[in-house]
């Protein structure tokens, strides 16, 4: 083959777009070797479209064993060299290898962010044997074909040198952390108890932990207080209304019961109607966190969930890139197109239309990103049947688009005082005068209209059926991770493509639990002990001092070297301290997980006894598993069941549908997952029997 | 504040006091959590004695039932009602 232009991309399907954009004829010939497809297209000259892997390179420990800490020294190799489940890796990096050796130009097309430039980065310098020198980089936010070409016609500029310093000292550092703090736990836990068990800690999930359990904290030692509301019907116009009494919280029982008493079934009279107009601004363009918490609050999607659909829908290029921080939306990405194409749908036909008649302008935030504008659509329609998520996901980003060029809404407030015995009770209503920007985001408004009728002051109204409401100030409310990802954001720790990311790892090592979190007795622990021994491991300032770090290494004002080494020597004090401390570490970790792992294998209460729990034991004599009642002990309770002695068992936390006893979960090898009842009598049994 | 609300008690020498409840290090008579939570008990109860004009006995029975008491308040609360509401607990009060 004659000498050609070799791009590399972060992913297989951005390498299919991009070859079919780049081609002439929109047709790239599919080359399969190894298991690795790569395009020949055709264009100015001939190119071949590579496609990486994600991240092919990673860091390691240079050499020793992994039974001791601290270790500082760490080098980049290929992912199959470090990781079991990498051998893929092996042959992808041989084909960019040997396709590198006939090219004569090197274009990097991965992602422009700080993981993308790292991913191409490493392709270039080891896999095509230092050609990132020589390389350019295409930058684009949407895999679209106009902007495909552009960026390729445009003079690709060289690597962004300074992205990638940020992001290689970023794998660094977090690699040191990671590894010297949970190689420290791990240790200091195994040293004292024999057994092996993984813990983990780092930079960003420390100080995320320990929101956790601040937040755990409070919730543990609040008292609850008592106050008490009061509501009551309007008889106006012969249609029934509510009001309330003008103080939320009424702190005094008696003081309630008298209002009550003084004013129930007596008629009031109209003392003030007041009324105000307000706008309500149309919303900002979504960045990735905002869209985040709106597909959360909507359709309860987690934080990972939606950005995996996210990516998903732009690498069909349906949506612009989503690891964005911007509420910007520039006009070169050509609003006029955009809508033009969305008008072709029959679902936005008429609401895109509507923008296209008037002039418009979005209503942008004050976030920027460097690197890419918030998220938009690109009017594209989808080259397969999308499902029901990635749809909803999609409608939200045209519609969060479409509104934010929408007028302001005007709504009107409407509050009438009406007085009874020197009581004042309000009816408060809202109106929406002008739809405005809210027309184009209909599905998704969760204010509604509540209205109030025509009253004047003076006239007379009749209370009835006036409640005294007894209530408890609520403890605060717990983190779910939406709530949680804002608040990293806002302590600035972690990156908007890594937040979460952490999340997931919390629950993963059982630090956490539920959708409403629960810090669990490890987590609780692990974080306590962090904060006696390295308190510098909890604190956001520390993580948010490093990422400032990263910033002045990204615009080159800070040397990647002089952070490595500070790095080093904070890490080098804390491990000094916790050295000192393993064995008291050690003993209070191996207690948590001794208490994990004996919650774990809690299944539920006992329907027998109703006192004692269900337990999975192991026999000593036949080493056969079965579920057993703790009360057994204190010989008050046999209850026993047997268990199925292959596969994984874990307790559900769910009861059964039929008999309400607790189930267990089943897992074998290449079998799906079953919920088991273990009550013999279960009516579902019966039935199936 | 927390920490000096708390019960002390003679610290005998060479033996680790270990928390009523819970078994964990005391920093007084409680350790840490239960503390905390004991300093809150008799923080509120002027609260909810201006409230609903209830005895110590009855709030402490209150927090023990209610849905919204934390778990290291209804620990320490169900400790103080077994020992019958010992003098330190009135004293703080």
């Amino acid at each position: 083959m004659d000498k050609y232009t070799l791009i590399v991309t972060e992913k297989p399907e951005a390498a299919r777009r991009i070859a079919q954009a780049l081609d002439y004829e929109g047709n790239p010939k599919k080359v399969k070797e190894k298991g690795v497809s790569y395009y020949l297209a055709n264009r100015d000259k001939k190119l071949v479209v590579v496609p990486a892997r994600g991240h092919l390179y990673t860091v390691v420990h240079e050499r020793g064993g992994r039974n001791y800490y601290p270790v500082f020294n760490f080098k980049w190799v290929p992912r199959y060299l470090a990781e079991r489940g990498a051998k893929k890796i092996r042959e992808w990096i041989k084909v960019i290898s040997k396709l590198s050796d006939g090219a004569e130009e090197f274009i990097d097309a991965s992602d422009y962010d700080i993981e993308g430039s790292v991913i191409g980065y490493f392709v270039l310098k080891v896999a095509c044997k230092n050609k990132e020198i020589i390389a350019k980089r295409m930058k684009f936010s949407t895999l679209t074909k106009m902007e495909l070409i552009k960026a390729y016609e445009e003079q690709p500029s060289s690597l962004d040198f300074g992205l990638i310093e940020a992001g290689k000292t970023r794998h660094e550092i977090d690699w040191l952390y990671g590894i010297n703090l949970s190689r420290a736990l791990t240790l200091s836990a195994k040293r004292w108890s024999g057994k092996y068990t993984t813990l983990s800690t780092g930079r960003v999930q420390g100080p995320t932990l320990n929101f956790l359990v601040e937040r755990e904290k409070e919730i543990q030692s609040f008292v609850p207080t008592p106050y008490w509301s009061i509501k009551a019907e309007a008889k106006i116009m012969d249609s029934i209304y509510e009001v309330e009494y003008e103080k939320n919280r009424i702190e005094k029982k008696v003081e309630a019961d008298a209002i009550v008493e003084a004013c129930n079934r007596k008629t009031g009279e109209i003392t003030k109607v007041d009324m105000k107009k307000f706008r309500l601004m149309p919303p900002f363009p979504f960045d990735l966190g905002s869209l985040q918490f709106e597909a959360y609050s909507l359709f309860g999607y987690p934080p990972k969930q939606t950005l995996s659909i996210t990516q998903r829908l732009y690498l069909e290029a349906l949506i612009s890139y989503p690891r964005t921080s911007s509420q910007k939306l520039p006009h070169a990405i050509n609003y006029q197109d955009i809508l033009n194409k969305l008008s072709k749908d029959e679902k936005y036909k008429n609401l895109s239309r509507k923008l296209l008649k008037t002039e418009i302008k979005p209503h942008e935030g004050k976030k920027k990103d460097p690197a890419h504008p918030a998220i938009y659509p690109t009017g594209y329609f989808p080259e397969r049947q999308l499902n029901g998520s990635e749809k909803r996901i999609y409608d939200l980003v045209v519609r969060r688009f479409m509104s934010v060029f929408g007028d302001p809404a005007i709504k009107q407030s409407v509050k009438v005082s009406i007085e009874i015995n020197d009581c004042l009770f309000y009816l408060k209503g809202i109106q929406i005068l002008k739809k405005g920007w809210t027309r184009f985001y209909e599905p998704y408004i969760r204010t509604k209209e509540l209205r109030v009728p025509s009253v004047k002051k003076g006239e007379k109204v009749l209370l009835m059926r006036m409640t005294r409401e007894d209530k408890f100030i609520n403890p605060p409310p717990r983190y779910n991770p939406i709530s949680l990802l804002k608040k990293m954001e806002k302590k600035g720790i972690g990156t908007k493509a890594t937040r979460a990311d952490i999340i997931e790892a919390l629950y993963r090592r059982g630090y956490i639990a539920k959708r409403r979190i629960v810090v669990t007795n490890l987590g609780y622990d692990i974080s306590e002990l962090l904060a006696e021994f390295c308190p510098a491991m909890i604190s956001v300032e520390l993580t948010r001092d490093l990422e400032g770090k990263m910033s002045q290494i990204q615009d080159k004002r800070e040397k990647s070297e002089r952070v490595l080494i500070e790095t080093v020597d904070r890490l080098m004090s804390v491990l000094k301290k916790f050295k000192q401390n393993e064995k008291t570490i050690g003993e209070a970790l191996s207690n948590a997980i001794e208490r994990a792992k004996m919650q774990e294998r809690i299944v539920g209460k006992c329907p027998y006894c109703g006192t004692g729990n269900l337990m999975i034991f192991y026999s000593r004599k036949t080493g056969k598993r079965f579920i057993g009642c703790t009360n057994y002990f204190k010989s008050l309770c046999e209850t026993s069941f047997p268990l199925p002695q292959r596969g994984i068992i874990k307790k559900s936390g769910k009861n059964c549908r039929a008999c309400g006893w607790p189930t267990i979960q089943i897992k074998m090898k290449s079998r799906r997952q079953w919920m088991l009842c273990f009550n013999p009598n279960c009516p579902l049994k019966k039935e199936k029997s | 504040m927390d920490v000096m609300l708390q019960p002390q008690l003679p610290v005998k020498e060479g033996k680790i006091m270990k928390c009523k409840i819970c078994g964990k290090k005391v920093v007084r008579r409680y350790c840490q959590q239960h503390g905390k939570a004991f300093s809150n008990i008799v923080e509120k109860y002027n609260v909810w004695k201006m409230a609903l004009e209830i005895s110590c006995k009855e709030y402490l029975n209150e927090i023990v039932n209610n849905k919204y008491s934390g778990s290291w308040i209804k620990e320490v609360a169900e400790k103080l009602l077994s020992e019958k509401v010992d003098s330190y607990f009135l004293r703080c009060l």
